[in-house]
């Protein structure tokens, strides 16, 4: 009964006042327009460049042959570390929060198929290499299995872009291709994938075959890196300690020596970038919500105007029995409603905008990065938030002033 | 004259009268011109940032490494090995004018480097002295790069990381005029590299690197071809067109198609200068529209009030037209009253830009301001803050100024 008195009352109002009522919403429209699309654009841009880390490597530690540069037990510095398959069976064995460690073999190569050639990287891996580096299959073929390694397959997977080149479509599954002059029969293909960490070339270029498979053609011994798995990621500082500790009682070299056994820590990288983004976010949220609270102040400026135009309006409530509290809900409702109405609108745009640019097709480059804002619901959480806190301020101050106003005084006010 | 100073009292006047709602209205265009800046000397920062992260590596470089043939030509088969030597960079420095700068690179693996007991097996390069130039690598202080005497002469100098410096001789130390050992060779430190921020490399970092003469690793280790070589354009932008025509010049010697790519292995650096350009345009495009957005909020609260004063001063407005006051004096009155209200704000919310950016460069966040640098006050950023401003404040000031302007003056007598 009173909400509805309250709203037609309010209605009355914005109907008397347009031109300032219209502005008012649109202001707080606009506020939340710089609140989500700014916090979207931040946790888009965040999003893909994480996505493309962990594309790369999803949460491991690749682990290299190195040189000493530390005396250990009397031998001297400048000593050669290389990593055989044997080590990684040391590491799974010794280190228990390590979930998996895969030995990988690396060479550049030449592809020909029917007079054309290219030059990559190869890999001879484990078949887990598929969940490490996210290489997954397109529909239709798959990665190397189990039984490729026991029977040293001569089977190939290939990154989408390589087939492409030398195919010309990107899923010649049970082709042959040559690899220096070796016939392999492709088992699968990579599809495109976001890559913003890489050595020897994205995924998109390799050519990867089965590790025994590799050994025996090249007859290598040496690894070219380990690709080690902490069982929790939070434990990754942890393995690459104990990585280093295990290796070093195996080939006497000092733990604390970096350089024996060079890491490349994913999930430190993902940590470190994590924490620059939190901060980017944290600038854009921070940007966003002042924008709102000008609009808030604004809805609070003319706020006040109502109170100082209504002053005989609220004298004559007062004086037929109009609680003090009334007058201030009154006020509160009519900014809060101010607030949502606009927000309402706000939001609609944001997500309007957010629609059409994920409907622009972005090619690679500086739009995969930028094109691809995402409103999350903590995103909206946070705006609904914010406009609740600002529509209530906004009306509480006004609200207090009009309602402490003499009754008496009021009713004499012209 | 007299008209503008009676103007200005009666503005001051005004708003003195009404201090919250001024305070208020005010605040809206500071923060707007404030979050405007701070915003787009960001972006700014940001575009430096990563551009002196990519250009670690050198500017406007491109790296080549010689292949084999992979398309039969002139009666030549396939799988032909392409060798050069120094000389046919000098033939393409003669043939390619948009090459500025060119050096081959002659390297070797596994060679060490050593001090006493202190033993390590850096990436060793043979190179000409103008390779500096394009990888931006300076000389700390007290020591200098390779020059073209020690070229000729063949002199036994070594230019070696910082990292490595660090390992041979101890951090900070001067090693310049002291010798070390490559294989079994002394040679001389003449400088040690500058720090610097490097996010791609081929090979490995910069800091970890010891660079000596051409001729001397050729006379040490009997090399006839080099492993790759570096070259810059005089501008990105052409960089396509060099790389077609080093195609072209290499391939009429060596006698392979200009289309076969495979003869050549070619890294160009500037495709991620384009990389940066779309990305910070982007960025910056982005940023400086929210930055508008959040102006034009300030701006609209500002006409919201110019309107209320409009109402408020209904009568004020009746008696001064009926005493002769023309409509432009009218709608001047308003529009000049909101430009002083945004001139005010803007130039507090410039000073507060200003600080606050000085403050965060002085702020010690090593990490984040590698990767995403400081904000730039430069003066783009305040040409644009100003006219946006200038844009919403006519704005602001042009419709409740008509308004005032148009009112009925005996309606406005009788309010």
């Amino acid at each position: 009964m009173h909400i509805l008195m309250l709203l037609r009352e309010f209605v009355e109002d914005i109907k008397s006042q347009k031109t300032r009522a219209f502005l008012t919403t649109i202001a707080i429209s606009w506020g939340i327009v710089a609140v989500t699309l700014l916090m979207a654009f931040g946790e888009g841009l965040s999003f893909r460049m994480r996505e493309g880390l962990l594309n790369a490597g999803d949460r491991i530690i690749r682990v290299y042959g190195g040189q000493t540069t530390l005396k250990w037990e009397g031998l001297p510095v400048g000593r050669r570390i290389r990593l055989t398959e044997d080590d990684c069976k040391v590491i799974e064995k010794n280190i228990p929060q390590v979930s998996v460690a895969v030995p990988g073999f690396g060479e550049w190569v030449r592809l020909k198929v029917n007079g054309k050639t290219s030059s990559t990287y190869l890999e001879g891996v484990y078949p887990e290499f598929e969940f490490l580096r996210r290489t997954f299959p397109a529909a239709g073929g798959r990665f190397l299995n189990g039984k490729d390694l026991r029977e040293r397959k001569r089977v190939v997977f290939l990154g989408g872009e390589i087939a492409k080149e030398l195919f010309g479509r990107p899923d010649p599954i049970g082709e042959i291709v040559t690899i220096n002059g070796i016939p392999f029969t492709i088992v699968g293909t990579m599809p495109k994938k976001l890559q913003t960490s890489m050595n020897n070339g994205p995924d998109d270029r390799r050519a990867i075959i089965p590790f025994t498979t590799f050994q025996s053609i090249y007859g290598e011994k040496y690894l070219n890196e380990m690709i080690v798995k902490p069982a929790r990621f939070e434990e990754g500082m942890y393995v690459e300690h104990e990585i280093r500790r295990v290796l070093g009682k195996k080939y006497q070299f000092d733990p604390s020596d970096e350089r024996a056994v060079p890491m490349w820590n994913f999930i430190e990288n993902e940590r470190e970038g994590g924490k620059i983004f939190r901060g980017i976010n944290i600038f854009l949220a921070v940007i966003g919500a002042m924008t709102l609270i000008i609009a808030g102040v604004g809805v609070a400026n003319i706020m006040f105007v109502v109170a100082k135009e209504r002053t005989k309006e609220i004298g004559i409530k007062r004086a037929v029995g109009a609680k003090r509290s009334y007058i201030i809900f009154q006020f509160i409702f009519e900014s809060l409603l101010i607030a949502f109405t606009g927000g309402t609108i706000g939001m609609l745009i944001s997500m309007g905008i957010i629609k059409v640019m994920w409907m622009i097709p972005v090619q690679e480059g500086a739009m995969e990065f930028l094109g691809r804002p995402l409103l999350s619901l903590s995103v909206i959480a946070l705006s609904v938030i914010l406009l609740t806190l600002i529509g209530l301020l906004a009306g509480l101050f006004p609200a207090r002033k009009a309602a402490s106003v003499d009754p008496v005084e009021a009713l004499r006010y012209e | 004259m007299l008209n503008l100073i009676d103007n200005l009292r009666e503005i001051f006047h005004y708003l003195r009268q009404y201090k919250a709602r001024t305070a208020m209205t005010m605040f809206g265009i500071v923060w707007g011109t404030l979050t405007v800046i701070l915003l787009l000397a960001f972006g700014v920062g940001v575009r430096k940032q990563m551009s002196i992260n990519m250009h670690g590596i050198g500017e406007g470089l491109v790296i080549v490494w010689p292949g084999r043939t992979s398309i039969p030509f002139e009666g030549y088969g396939r799988d032909r090995r392409i060798q050069l030597n120094e000389d046919d960079m000098e033939l393409l420095r003669s043939e390619v004018k948009e090459i500025i700068h060119i050096s081959p690179e002659f390297r070797k693996w596994g060679s060490t480097i050593r001090l006493g007991d202190k033993i390590n097996r850096p990436n060793l390069s043979g190179i000409l002295p103008e390779y500096s130039e394009m990888r931006s690598i300076r000389a700390e202080p007290g020591g200098r790069w390779l020059n073209d005497l020690d070229n000729e002469y063949k002199r036994r100098v070594v230019f070696i990381g910082d990292k490595l410096r660090d390992f041979l001789f101890g951090e900070n130390s001067n090693p310049v005029g002291k010798y070390v050992f490559i294989d079994e060779t002394p040679f001389m430190v003449i400088g040690v590299m500058l720090k610097k921020t490097q996010n791609s490399s081929y090979g490995s970092r910069d800091s970890d690197w010891a660079f000596i003469p051409m001729t001397t690793f050729k006379a040490l280790f009997g090399h006839r071809y080099v492993s790759n070589f570096v070259y810059q354009v005089s501008d990105p932008r052409i960089s396509k067109s060099v790389q077609q025509k080093v195609y072209e010049t290499l391939g009429k010697k060596f006698k392979f198609d200009p289309k076969d790519k495979e003869t050549l292995g070619i890294w160009d650096t500037t495709e991620f200068d384009e990389f940066i350009f779309y990305f910070s345009l982007g960025f910056n495009i982005f940023m400086g529209l929210m930055g508008v957005i959040t102006l034009m909020v300030g701006g609209i609260g500002l006409a919201n009030i110019m309107y209320v004063v409009v109402q408020e001063r209904t009568h004020e407005i009746g008696i001064r037209r009926s005493i002769g006051a023309k409509k432009s004096h009218i709608m001047g009155q308003f529009i000049f009253e909101t430009f002083i209200v945004i001139g005010i704000s803007a130039f507090i919310g410039f000073m507060l830009a200003i600080g606050l950016i000085q403050l965060l460069t002085a702020l010690p966040m090593g990490n984040f301001k590698e990767a995403v640098g400081i904000p730039v006050f430069n003066p783009m950023v305040a040409i644009i803050t100003i006219f946006v401003l200038g844009a919403i404040g006519f704005l602001a000031g042009y419709f409740p100024a008509r308004r005032a302007s148009n009112l009925n003056i005996i309606d406005c007598l009788r309010y």
